[in-house]
């Protein structure tokens, strides 16, 4: 067994040992350069802010990993947490949030369905996805933002353990590790990548490459379900417009972090390096008040870097 | 016939090398002059393809040297054998399907004005008047190409490359899915481009066409070219003497002699009645331990028997059963599951996951996956053990148990796609081709496999092969496949190599 | 009328129908929507509708030249938002004709921009253009402290107000030469064939020595200077260069060049079907405002019409390429 872990642990550093690196200069730069970077306060945001992104960046990657990309994330974030948080007003928080994740898993899976059984770019169906949703989220708060008061909902998904850590961090690292284990010791992760690396044969070999899409498709719309409860909780309100601009980051975490656009080469310990090196420059940006705009255009650069470099790498 | 006289070399290439894992071209002078049909012919695995690749542009020699009208040329890419006057109809048809006739054939040298805009009326007048008086043929050049027929499509390209001026025209197989008539046509239209002096190189195996329309022909095996001649100076029987070489006395095998007996055995599989749109109602039996060699010329629709057998492709009408059991076969895994297995031609683009480590690509299948695992989970050291096994079984080459797949050699890569398949324990493997493009070392090994796989395990085992040694070697049974239909090769019980060959390559 | 001659139209009918689908879609289209409604076909609601029309029109031109190619361009949206707020900077201090030369070549120069990152580094377009859509937006926010700047001036107003011969509204004039031109291009120039045979086969081009390269970048240029001259029209519209502007237009866009028709892989379809395409989500927005349907519920019609419409091409598609 620690064989096993001293393997595992070996393969990670050779692979990744850049994205961390990376991470690490980042990191003293940010200790170095700005007084209130390093302060415990500090450090909880943006462990936060990292978490709703690394949940819907391991959405992202299983996506990603089979060859296909999901854009609606964004505007699924924004619907889940209106529909929601109205609920929280009716219905117990524990029903509330369920219905919430099957609703995200329900999405997922409706346009995993598309992707495959009409063979449309998913470039597409996730785009009519994002706008659909954009508009049922608005529809449904009519630009009303809604606060949450319900208090067993805001104790889940705010509150701390052991009063220092928030709780968001552990659903994070939950999530990501139940999707590190599925996609390196589970049956159906070696099916992702199968799928991923090369369709055809993966047919040849018996594997029903329409339910392992569609699942990966599922996958990240139950991630974003999540991400949009934690969110909610978070921030104690929801509006339609919490989610934009998840899906670009998220598409950016996932080409930091190694996984080429075109399916079946990557890992998810790549997006997790990709969402604490995204998660690190935000807050870096947020504390020395660099606009969210400029925000905005740096992470259209990042996106076309990781993929210039992933490109020249391979 | 027309008698050639001493010209010029149109074309000529020098002392042709190319290596990849073995030398696939080995010192080839190949030369071409106007005026005049050179047909290119050998075995599958002889070097013809890869000579044309180079020709064209598509790969680059690793040494000797190319000259055109006597002057030296570097062809470096498509591009640059197009500009020098080299056009290849192949099966590929490769054309712009959405557009019409007429712009395809002029496809980079449209008639335009001085601002650019195309002369479309000039275009398809030239085009229908030049497809005329050529092929008398009266097409539609405003129709878009995608609904032609195939000997239409290939009008259309030749027409292209008579419109871009090439010289050298390379046919590869072009008759492959004409008519009678069609071919007749062509072969009118060939010898029309020899009277207008074009160097004509034509590639085929049935040696019926190259007898009647070519004038030289230039015979290649193992990578060598073994002989070029004048086509009036030799026999059919000469040139398939030359294409097998000095093994054409070999008989089969005397221990398959001895095997061959059948009674006591048990039917394995029995194929009734495969029927799709590819396949005209073929039947068969496979038994116990036995080694069926299927061979045929390319095209001829082995690997699409295979692939509708298993699932693969769509099959209309069909009864499969296996050791007496009716299988219901709709896709791949229905097949993977009773223990039908089809180890695919192509490995790169059908087998092997190029990026995925040696171990899991060895246990990737429906089947195995399900078998090794707990629970939808797996265990590394028990995934790893089970296909280390394997890997020693075949003799893998490998770094290591985690290198990708990529890193192997084209042989190991094969070895790993047989390893894939043998750890599903099959009761009945399909191999198409299964040495293609893998040398001789490794060849002997996987011969040893296969046999062990027949004799000691008893599975039954299709081998569909090209390469008529091979199956000198491994056979117990041989049928042959001629225009959909199966007829048996091995009821003589000292048939011989060449006697084979002439059974695969006769029309009748 | 003979019987001879009503064949002919019949056939050739059945031709055009058969050749552009889009086009029986939109009179379903109307005839529903007529039942709700009659006014929805009456002239002075389609001139509404035409009112509306020229600058998405336009900028769907430009993307069905892109996407014929087998390319998307995303960024068009932002292109537009920058461009109209870099016209109205400039307008004062260097006047309507030199803002407009300027603004024109920052859309050149975006564009081959772009076409660099697909053809040089071969990256998917559309994730090329997404990270420029991000970039140029940015950077317009950025430019503008996202607040939109108010303008006042006659003759930038002149660009969208103004009238050909005092009956014509300029913009429809830009929409019918550029859709004139268009046609030209597409059919009868050897460019625009170029644009059809890399779509159709670019291996296939390349070896013909068309210079595959070359005209990519120059559709991603001809789509962001096209791009660009629309920010000027939607600013002289609005009278002020709003940073966020040309989101609106992307969804439209995209939909429209699907449905008439142009398959993103490239080489079929054209800006005829794009034409259809464009009456078609402009009358179903039309219908839909009509009988008061919310305007969030709309963008959810028109997706879920977006996503209908092609899977039954896709269907199609599907379904012949099967024999």
């Amino acid at each position: 067994m620690n064989k096993n872990i001293k393997s595992i642990l070996g393969n990670i550093l050779h692979s990744y040992y850049r994205i961390y690196i990376v991470l690490l200069i980042i990191f003293l730069a940010g200790i170095l350069s700005h007084p209130r970077f390093a302060t415990s306060q500090n450090l909880i945001n943006i462990a936060r802010q990292i978490s709703v992104l690394l949940i819907v960046s391991v959405g992202q990657t299983f996506v990603i990993l089979v060859g296909g990309i999901d854009i609606s994330v964004g505007s699924v974030i924004s619907f889940i947490s209106v529909i929601v948080v109205a609920m929280l007003l009716t219905i117990h928080p524990i029903f509330s949030v369920l219905i919430g994740l099957s609703l995200g898993l329900i999405i997922g899976a409706v346009n995993g369905f598309i992707v495959t059984k009409f063979k449309i770019m998913p470039f597409l169906v996730t785009f009519c996805a994002y706008i659909i949703y954009a508009g049922l989220a608005l529809f449904v708060d009519r630009g009303a933002c809604r606060n949450v008061t319900e208090p067993q909902f805001i104790n889940f998904f705010s509150t701390y353990i052991f009063g220092v850590i928030p709780i968001s961090i552990f659903y994070a690292i939950t999530t990501f590790l139940i999707g590190a284990l599925l996609l390196s010791r589970s049956i159906f992760g070696i099916k992702i990548y199968a799928v991923g690396g090369n369709k055809e044969a993966a047919r040849l070999a018996g594997i029903n490459v329409n339910i392992i899409t569609l699942l990966a498709y599922a996958i990240s719309g139950l991630c974003a379900a999540l991400a949009a409860n934690i969110l909610s909780g978070i921030l104690k309100m929801a509006d339609a417009l919490v989610g934009i601009g998840y899906e670009f980051d998220s598409i950016a975490v996932v080409c930091i972090g190694g996984t080429l656009l075109t399916g079946g080469e990557g890992s998810i310990i790549g997006t997790l390096g990709g969402a604490l090196i995204i998660g690190v420059i935000k807050n870096l940006f947020n504390l020395y008040g660099v606009s969210p705009f400029v925000q905005q255009i740096a992470t259209g650069l990042i996106i076309l870097t990781a993929v210039l470099l992933a490109q020249k790498k391979s | 016939m027309l008698d050639v006289k001493q010209e010029n070399n149109y074309l000529e290439m020098q002392s042709i090398v190319k290596r990849y894992v073995t030398t696939v071209v080995d010192h080839v002078d190949f030369s071409v002059h106007e005026g005049e049909i050179h047909c290119l012919v050998g075995e599958n695995g002889a070097g013809k393809s890869t000579l044309i690749k180079i020709l064209s542009g598509i790969v680059q020699a690793d040494e000797g040297k190319i000259f055109i009208e006597g002057k030296y040329v570097k062809i470096d890419s498509p591009n640059t054998a197009h500009r020098l006057g080299i056009s290849v109809i192949s099966q590929e048809l490769s054309l712009l399907n959405e557009l019409t006739i007429g712009e395809n054939v002029f496809l980079g040298v449209e008639p335009k004005n001085s601002i650019g805009l195309v002369n479309w009326r000039e275009v398809h007048r030239e085009t229908e008047k030049q497809i005329y008086q050529e092929f008398e043929v009266k097409l539609d050049s405003r129709k878009v190409v995608k609904n032609l027929s195939i000997a239409n499509k290939q009008l259309v390209m030749i027409t292209g490359a008579l419109r871009w001026g090439s010289k050298i025209l390379i046919l590869d197989e072009p008759t492959a899915r004409l008519s009678k008539e069609e071919i007749k046509r062509l072969f009118d239209i060939i010898k029309n481009f020899r009277k207008e002096g074009r160097a004509i190189i034509y590639i085929s195996h049935h040696l019926e066409e190259v007898e009647e329309i070519g004038d030289r022909v230039t015979i290649l095996r193992d990578g060598r070219r073994v002989i070029t001649e004048n086509l009036k100076n030799l026999t059919l029987t000469d040139i398939s003497n030359y294409m097998i070489g000095k093994t054409k006395g070999t008989k089969l095998s005397s221990d398959k002699i001895i095997s061959r007996n059948r009674t006591g055995k048990k039917k394995l599989l029995e194929v009734r009645g495969i029927l799709n749109e590819k396949i005209k109602n073929v039947d068969f039996d496979v038994f116990e331990g036995e080694i069926l060699a299927i061979a045929g010329v390319t095209g001829s629709g082995r690997s699409e028997i295979a692939r509708a057998i298993c699932g693969i492709d769509h099959r209309d009408k069909g009864e499969i059963k296996l050791m007496g059991k009716k299988l219901k076969i709709r896709k791949p895994v229905d097949a993977i599951k009773n223990g039908l297995i089809y180890v695919p031609e192509d490995r790169k683009t059908q087998g092997v996951f190029l990026k995925i480590p040696v171990f899991m690509n060895v246990l990737l299948n429906e089947k195995t996956l399900e078998d090794l695992s707990t629970l939808s989970f797996y265990f590394m050291h028990k995934f790893k053990s089970f296909a280390s096994k394997f890997v020693k079984l075949l003799n893998i080459m490998t770094p290591s148990l985690d290198t990708p797949c990529s890193n192997l050699s084209g042989g190991n890569q094969q070895k790993v796609l047989l390893g894939k398949w043998l750890a599903m324990n099959p009761a009945v493997i399909i191999l198409d081709e299964p040495t293609r493009g893998i040398d001789v070392g490794v060849k002997l090994e996987f011969y040893e496999i296969i046999n062990k796989l027949a004799k000691k395990q008893n599975k039954g085992i299709i081998l569909i092969s090209s390469e008529l040694p091979e199956i000198m070697k491994l056979a117990d049974r041989i049928l042959i496949l001629k225009e959909g239909k199966f007829v048996e090769a091995s009821f003589k019980e000292d048939l011989t190599q060449d006697e084979l060959f002439n059974l695969i390559i006769s029309k009748r | 009328m003979n019987k001879k001659s009503l064949n002919l139209i019949m056939k050739n009918s059945r031709d055009f129908f058969k050749e552009y689908p889009i086009f029986l879609v939109l009179i379903v289209l109307l005839g529903v929507g007529y039942f709700f409604d009659p006014i929805c076909i009456s002239i002075r609601n389609q001139k509404n509708i035409l009112h509306d029309i020229s600058v998405p029109f336009i900028l769907s031109i430009g993307q069905t030249i892109v996407m014929l190619t087998g390319g998307i361009d995303l960024s068009f949206g932002s292109v537009i938002s920058l461009a109209g707020v870099i016209v109205v900077i400039l307008l004062p201090k260097m006047g309507i004709l030199l803002s407009i030369i300027v603004v024109l070549i920052m859309g050149m120069v975006i564009g081959a921009i772009n076409g660099f990152f697909i053809s040089r580094f071969k990256i998917l377009p559309f994730i090329v253009t997404l990270s420029f859509m991000l970039i140029w937006e940015g950077i317009a926010l950025v430019i503008t402290r996202t607040q939109p700047l108010f303008v006042s001036n006659p003759s930038l107003n002149a660009v969208n107000y103004g009238f050909l011969l005092g009956i014509i509204p300029l913009p429809w004039v830009y929409g019918i030469i550029i859709f004139v031109l268009g046609i030209i291009f597409l059919h009868f120039h050897v460019i625009g064939r170029r644009v059809y045979q890399i779509g159709n086969d670019e291996e296939i081009a390349r070896i013909s020595g068309i210079k595959v390269s070359r005209i990519k970048i120059g559709v991603y240029m001809l789509n962001a200077t096209i791009s660009a001259f629309c920010g000027i029209v939607v600013a002289s519209r609005m009278s002020l260069g709003d940073p966020t502007v040309g989101y609106q237009f992307l969804f439209d866009v995209i939909a429209a060049t699907c449905l008439g028709g142009t398959l993103m892989s490239g080489g079929k379809g054209g800006i005829i079907g794009t034409l259809g395409g464009i009456f078609v989500l402009l009358n179903l927005k039309n219908l839909l405002i009509l009988n008061d349907v919310s305007i969030y519920i709309q963008d959810v019609i028109k997706g879920i019409i977006i996503l209908v419409s092609v899977m039954g091409l896709s269907m199609r598609k599907i379904g012949s390429s099967s024999g």
